[in-house]
Protein backbone atom coordinates (compact mmCIF):
# COMPACT_ATOMS: atom_id res chain seq x y z
CA UNK A 1 0.00 0.00 0.00
CA UNK A 2 1.49 3.29 -1.01
CA UNK A 3 1.67 5.83 1.73
CA UNK A 4 1.30 9.30 0.47
CA UNK A 5 2.94 11.95 2.57
CA UNK A 6 0.74 14.97 2.80
CA UNK A 7 2.44 18.33 2.65
CA UNK A 8 2.43 20.13 5.99
CA UNK A 9 -0.41 22.62 6.41
CA UNK A 10 0.62 26.13 5.39
CA UNK A 11 1.96 28.14 8.31
CA UNK A 12 0.28 31.47 8.98
CA UNK A 13 2.28 34.23 7.32
CA UNK A 14 4.14 35.03 10.49
CA UNK A 15 2.91 33.59 13.73
CA UNK A 16 4.71 36.12 15.88
CA UNK A 17 3.26 39.01 13.96
CA UNK A 18 -0.25 37.58 14.23
CA UNK A 19 0.13 37.07 17.98
CA UNK A 20 1.40 40.57 18.42
CA UNK A 21 -1.50 42.10 16.52
CA UNK A 22 -3.98 40.04 18.48
CA UNK A 23 -2.41 41.04 21.74
CA UNK A 24 -2.88 44.68 20.84
CA UNK A 25 -6.49 44.27 19.70
CA UNK A 26 -8.06 45.11 23.03
CA UNK A 27 -5.98 48.26 23.40
CA UNK A 28 -6.73 49.24 19.79
CA UNK A 29 -10.49 48.87 20.26
CA UNK A 30 -10.52 50.83 23.52
CA UNK A 31 -8.32 53.52 22.00
CA UNK A 32 -10.56 53.83 18.92
CA UNK A 33 -13.44 54.68 21.27
CA UNK A 34 -11.50 57.33 23.21
CA UNK A 35 -13.09 60.40 21.67
CA UNK A 36 -16.45 59.20 20.34
CA UNK A 37 -19.00 56.41 20.36
CA UNK A 38 -18.83 54.00 17.42
CA UNK A 39 -20.71 50.89 16.23
CA UNK A 40 -19.03 47.56 15.47
CA UNK A 41 -18.41 48.01 11.75
CA UNK A 42 -17.07 51.53 12.32
CA UNK A 43 -14.66 50.23 14.93
CA UNK A 44 -13.34 47.62 12.48
CA UNK A 45 -12.95 50.23 9.74
CA UNK A 46 -11.18 52.54 12.17
CA UNK A 47 -8.73 49.78 13.10
CA UNK A 48 -8.06 48.87 9.48
CA UNK A 49 -7.43 52.52 8.48
CA UNK A 50 -5.57 53.62 11.56
CA UNK A 51 -3.34 50.68 12.30
CA UNK A 52 -3.66 48.09 9.54
CA UNK A 53 -5.30 45.77 12.08
CA UNK A 54 -7.61 43.70 9.93
CA UNK A 55 -9.65 41.61 12.28
CA UNK A 56 -12.41 39.14 11.43
CA UNK A 57 -15.93 40.09 12.51
CA UNK A 58 -16.31 36.76 14.28
CA UNK A 59 -13.61 37.90 16.71
CA UNK A 60 -14.51 41.56 17.17
CA UNK A 61 -18.18 41.22 18.14
CA UNK A 62 -17.64 38.65 20.90
CA UNK A 63 -14.69 40.72 22.14
CA UNK A 64 -16.89 43.83 22.31
CA UNK A 65 -19.41 41.81 24.27
CA UNK A 66 -16.69 40.66 26.67
CA UNK A 67 -15.40 44.21 27.19
CA UNK A 68 -18.95 45.21 27.98
CA UNK A 69 -19.38 42.36 30.48
CA UNK A 70 -16.14 43.48 32.10
CA UNK A 71 -17.58 46.95 32.52
CA UNK A 72 -15.08 48.70 30.24
CA UNK A 73 -17.66 49.56 27.58
CA UNK A 74 -21.32 50.45 27.61
CA UNK A 75 -23.65 50.21 24.62
CA UNK A 76 -26.82 51.82 23.34
CA UNK A 77 -29.11 51.28 20.37
CA UNK A 78 -29.49 54.28 18.11
CA UNK A 79 -31.94 54.67 15.21
CA UNK A 80 -29.86 55.46 12.13
CA UNK A 81 -30.58 57.01 8.74
CA UNK A 82 -29.78 53.61 7.22
CA UNK A 83 -33.28 52.50 8.23
CA UNK A 84 -32.21 50.10 10.95
CA UNK A 85 -30.84 50.68 14.45
CA UNK A 86 -27.16 50.37 15.25
CA UNK A 87 -25.51 49.39 18.49
CA UNK A 88 -23.03 52.03 19.58
CA UNK A 89 -20.29 51.45 22.10
CA UNK A 90 -18.64 53.99 24.35
CA UNK A 91 -15.98 53.81 27.08
CA UNK A 92 -17.14 53.73 30.68
CA UNK A 93 -15.16 55.50 33.40
CA UNK A 94 -13.44 52.17 34.15
CA UNK A 95 -12.73 51.78 30.43
CA UNK A 96 -11.09 55.20 30.25
CA UNK A 97 -8.89 54.37 33.24
CA UNK A 98 -7.94 51.09 31.62
CA UNK A 99 -6.88 52.74 28.31
CA UNK A 100 -4.78 55.28 30.19
CA UNK A 101 -3.03 52.47 32.08
CA UNK A 102 -2.51 50.45 28.90
CA UNK A 103 -1.23 53.48 26.99
CA UNK A 104 1.22 54.25 29.77
CA UNK A 105 2.51 50.69 29.79
CA UNK A 106 2.73 50.65 26.00
CA UNK A 107 4.79 53.85 26.05
CA UNK A 108 7.35 52.51 28.51
CA UNK A 109 7.48 49.11 26.88
CA UNK A 110 7.90 50.32 23.30
CA UNK A 111 10.52 52.87 24.36
CA UNK A 112 12.67 50.24 26.04
CA UNK A 113 12.26 47.84 23.12
CA UNK A 114 13.23 50.63 20.72
CA UNK A 115 16.33 51.17 22.78
CA UNK A 116 17.26 47.49 22.42
CA UNK A 117 16.54 47.54 18.70
CA UNK A 118 18.62 50.62 17.95
CA UNK A 119 21.86 48.70 17.13
CA UNK A 120 19.93 46.21 14.96
CA UNK A 121 18.42 49.02 12.93
CA UNK A 122 21.76 50.80 12.64
CA UNK A 123 23.48 47.80 11.06
CA UNK A 124 20.64 46.95 8.68
CA UNK A 125 19.90 50.35 7.32
CA UNK B 1 -38.61 25.80 9.64
CA UNK B 2 -41.35 26.53 7.06
CA UNK B 3 -39.58 29.64 5.84
CA UNK B 4 -36.88 27.52 4.26
CA UNK B 5 -39.49 25.62 2.20
CA UNK B 6 -40.91 28.76 0.60
CA UNK B 7 -40.20 29.64 -3.04
CA UNK B 8 -37.83 32.40 -1.92
CA UNK B 9 -35.72 29.88 -0.05
CA UNK B 10 -32.62 31.12 -1.79
CA UNK B 11 -33.34 34.81 -1.56
CA UNK B 12 -30.60 36.79 0.18
CA UNK B 13 -32.96 37.88 2.95
CA UNK B 14 -33.78 34.30 3.86
CA UNK B 15 -30.18 33.17 3.99
CA UNK B 16 -29.59 35.99 6.49
CA UNK B 17 -32.67 34.97 8.49
CA UNK B 18 -31.57 31.33 8.52
CA UNK B 19 -28.11 32.36 9.74
CA UNK B 20 -29.57 34.48 12.53
CA UNK B 21 -32.04 31.77 13.56
CA UNK B 22 -29.20 29.27 13.83
CA UNK B 23 -27.14 31.80 15.81
CA UNK B 24 -30.04 32.38 18.20
CA UNK B 25 -30.39 28.64 18.84
CA UNK B 26 -26.69 28.24 19.52
CA UNK B 27 -26.68 31.15 21.99
CA UNK B 28 -29.41 29.62 24.16
CA UNK B 29 -27.13 29.23 27.21
CA UNK B 30 -27.12 33.03 27.62
CA UNK B 31 -29.87 35.17 29.15
CA UNK B 32 -32.68 35.93 26.68
CA UNK B 33 -32.08 39.68 26.78
CA UNK B 34 -28.45 39.21 25.82
CA UNK B 35 -29.32 36.78 23.01
CA UNK B 36 -31.66 39.31 21.39
CA UNK B 37 -29.05 42.02 21.77
CA UNK B 38 -26.39 39.91 20.02
CA UNK B 39 -28.67 38.69 17.22
CA UNK B 40 -29.91 42.22 16.49
CA UNK B 41 -26.35 43.55 16.46
CA UNK B 42 -25.27 40.90 13.95
CA UNK B 43 -28.37 41.63 11.84
CA UNK B 44 -27.49 45.30 11.84
CA UNK B 45 -23.91 44.43 10.90
CA UNK B 46 -25.01 42.27 7.95
CA UNK B 47 -27.34 45.02 6.70
CA UNK B 48 -24.55 47.57 6.91
CA UNK B 49 -21.89 45.49 5.26
CA UNK B 50 -23.96 43.62 2.67
CA UNK B 51 -25.29 46.51 0.69
CA UNK B 52 -25.03 50.09 -0.30
CA UNK B 53 -27.75 52.69 0.07
CA UNK B 54 -29.94 50.35 2.10
CA UNK B 55 -30.29 47.69 -0.61
CA UNK B 56 -28.68 44.36 0.14
CA UNK B 57 -27.27 42.32 -2.67
CA UNK B 58 -27.06 38.54 -2.70
CA UNK B 59 -23.29 38.60 -3.17
CA UNK B 60 -23.00 41.16 -0.38
CA UNK B 61 -24.88 38.97 2.06
CA UNK B 62 -22.91 35.93 1.03
CA UNK B 63 -19.62 37.74 1.69
CA UNK B 64 -20.84 39.18 5.00
CA UNK B 65 -21.99 35.78 6.24
CA UNK B 66 -18.80 34.01 5.24
CA UNK B 67 -16.72 36.71 6.95
CA UNK B 68 -18.69 36.17 10.14
CA UNK B 69 -17.91 32.47 10.00
CA UNK B 70 -20.30 29.60 10.78
CA UNK B 71 -23.02 30.53 13.33
CA UNK B 72 -21.88 27.71 15.61
CA UNK B 73 -18.33 29.10 15.81
CA UNK B 74 -19.54 32.67 16.29
CA UNK B 75 -21.92 31.56 19.06
CA UNK B 76 -19.18 29.55 20.78
CA UNK B 77 -17.01 32.69 20.85
CA UNK B 78 -19.76 34.45 22.75
CA UNK B 79 -21.08 31.74 25.01
CA UNK B 80 -18.11 30.03 26.58
CA UNK B 81 -16.19 33.17 27.26
CA UNK B 82 -19.26 34.97 28.54
CA UNK B 83 -20.23 32.29 31.03
CA UNK B 84 -16.64 31.80 32.15
CA UNK B 85 -16.14 35.55 32.51
CA UNK B 86 -19.16 35.63 34.83
CA UNK B 87 -17.86 32.58 36.70
CA UNK B 88 -14.52 34.29 37.14
CA UNK B 89 -16.02 37.38 38.72
CA UNK B 90 -18.60 35.78 40.97
CA UNK B 91 -18.24 34.02 44.32
CA UNK B 92 -21.46 32.08 43.88
CA UNK B 93 -20.78 28.34 43.52
CA UNK B 94 -23.74 27.65 41.19
CA UNK B 95 -22.67 30.37 38.76
CA UNK B 96 -19.14 29.01 38.81
CA UNK B 97 -20.43 25.49 38.19
CA UNK B 98 -22.66 26.73 35.37
CA UNK B 99 -19.68 28.26 33.59
CA UNK B 100 -17.55 25.18 34.07
CA UNK B 101 -20.43 22.97 32.95
CA UNK B 102 -20.37 24.76 29.62
CA UNK B 103 -16.61 24.41 29.42
CA UNK B 104 -17.09 20.67 30.11
CA UNK B 105 -19.17 20.38 26.93
CA UNK B 106 -16.12 21.56 25.00
CA UNK B 107 -13.17 19.64 26.41
CA UNK B 108 -12.07 16.76 28.60
CA UNK B 109 -10.16 19.16 30.81
CA UNK B 110 -13.42 20.99 31.44
CA UNK B 111 -15.07 17.71 32.47
CA UNK B 112 -12.28 17.00 34.96
CA UNK B 113 -12.43 20.48 36.46
CA UNK B 114 -16.22 20.18 36.68
CA UNK B 115 -16.02 16.87 38.55
CA UNK B 116 -13.39 18.14 40.99
CA UNK B 117 -15.37 21.31 41.69
CA UNK B 118 -18.67 19.49 42.08
CA UNK B 119 -17.06 17.09 44.57
CA UNK B 120 -15.37 19.98 46.40
CA UNK B 121 -18.60 21.95 46.77
CA UNK B 122 -20.57 18.85 47.80
CA UNK B 123 -17.99 17.96 50.47
CA UNK B 124 -17.78 21.53 51.75
CA UNK B 125 -21.55 22.01 51.77
CA UNK B 126 -22.10 18.73 53.72
CA UNK B 127 -19.89 19.84 56.59
CA UNK B 128 -21.29 23.34 56.53
CA UNK B 129 -24.87 22.05 56.68
CA UNK B 130 -23.94 19.56 59.42
CA UNK B 131 -22.52 22.38 61.54
CA UNK B 132 -25.71 24.42 61.00
CA UNK B 133 -28.00 21.50 61.87
CA UNK B 134 -26.13 20.20 64.93
CA UNK B 135 -27.83 22.52 67.48
CA UNK B 136 -31.27 21.28 66.32
CA UNK B 137 -30.59 17.58 66.04
CA UNK B 138 -28.05 15.70 68.14
CA UNK B 139 -27.98 12.80 65.63
CA UNK B 140 -26.17 15.08 63.22
CA UNK B 141 -22.48 14.36 63.33
CA UNK B 142 -19.57 12.39 62.03
CA UNK B 143 -20.19 8.78 62.99
CA UNK B 144 -17.66 5.98 63.08
CA UNK B 145 -19.78 3.00 62.05
CA UNK B 146 -17.23 0.17 61.86
CA UNK B 147 -13.52 0.04 62.30
CA UNK B 148 -12.98 2.27 59.27
CA UNK B 149 -16.35 3.34 57.89
CA UNK B 150 -17.20 6.97 58.48
CA UNK B 151 -20.60 8.42 57.90
CA UNK B 152 -21.57 12.06 58.04
CA UNK B 153 -25.16 12.12 59.28
CA UNK B 154 -26.97 15.30 58.32
CA UNK B 155 -30.17 14.67 60.25
CA UNK B 156 -32.26 13.22 57.43
CA UNK B 157 -32.35 9.78 58.99
CA UNK B 158 -34.82 8.73 61.69
CA UNK B 159 -32.78 5.74 62.81
CA UNK B 160 -30.09 6.34 65.37
CA UNK B 161 -26.84 5.38 63.66
CA UNK B 162 -24.81 2.51 65.05
CA UNK B 163 -21.29 3.20 66.23
CA UNK B 164 -20.37 6.38 68.00
CA UNK B 165 -20.20 10.02 67.11
CA UNK B 166 -16.69 11.38 66.92
CA UNK B 167 -16.80 15.13 67.25
CA UNK B 168 -19.72 16.01 69.50
CA UNK B 169 -20.30 19.74 69.80
CA UNK B 170 -16.90 20.38 68.29
CA UNK B 171 -18.63 19.55 64.98
CA UNK B 172 -19.93 23.11 64.90
CA UNK B 173 -16.60 24.97 64.72
CA UNK B 174 -14.92 22.16 62.78
CA UNK B 175 -17.83 21.89 60.32
CA UNK B 176 -17.88 25.62 59.62
CA UNK B 177 -14.11 25.78 59.24
CA UNK B 178 -13.76 22.63 57.14
CA UNK B 179 -16.89 23.28 55.07
CA UNK B 180 -16.15 26.96 54.51
CA UNK B 181 -12.49 26.24 53.84
CA UNK B 182 -13.27 23.56 51.26
CA UNK B 183 -15.78 25.82 49.52
CA UNK B 184 -13.28 28.69 49.38
CA UNK B 185 -10.51 26.38 48.20
CA UNK B 186 -12.76 24.93 45.48
CA UNK B 187 -13.70 28.44 44.35
CA UNK B 188 -10.05 29.43 44.24
CA UNK B 189 -9.17 26.29 42.27
CA UNK B 190 -12.09 26.76 39.83
CA UNK B 191 -11.25 30.38 39.15
CA UNK B 192 -7.57 29.77 38.60
CA UNK B 193 -8.44 26.95 36.12
CA UNK B 194 -10.92 29.24 34.37
CA UNK B 195 -8.40 32.07 34.19
CA UNK B 196 -5.77 29.81 32.65
CA UNK B 197 -8.26 28.34 30.17
CA UNK B 198 -9.45 31.78 29.08
CA UNK B 199 -5.89 32.95 28.54
CA UNK B 200 -5.16 29.93 26.37
CA UNK B 201 -8.36 30.53 24.40
CA UNK B 202 -7.50 34.18 23.87
CA UNK B 203 -4.07 33.20 22.57
CA UNK B 204 -5.58 30.57 20.28
CA UNK B 205 -8.08 33.04 18.88
CA UNK B 206 -5.24 35.43 18.15
CA UNK B 207 -3.13 32.84 16.40
CA UNK B 208 -5.95 31.04 14.66
CA UNK B 209 -8.16 33.60 13.02
CA UNK B 210 -6.12 36.65 12.06
CA UNK B 211 -4.18 36.11 8.90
Amino acid sequence: MAVRVLPPPPEPADKWEVQLRKGCLELAILAALWSERLYGLEIMRRLAEGSGLIVPEGTVYPLLSRLKTEGLLSSEWVEADAGHPRKYYRLTAAGRRRVVEMARFWQTFSASLDHLLAPVRKENR
Amino acid sequence: MPMLMSPQANSPQSSMDAYLAELRTRLRALPEEQITDIVEEIRSHIRDSAGSGGVMTEAGIHTALSRLGPPSALAANYVTDNLLARAQRTRLPWKILRGIYHWATLSVKGVLVFIVCLAGYAFGASFFIAALAKPFNPKVGLWLIDQDTFSLVLGMTSAIPRGHELLGWKLIPIGFALGGGTILLTTYFAQSCIRRFRETQARRRLGGTAQ
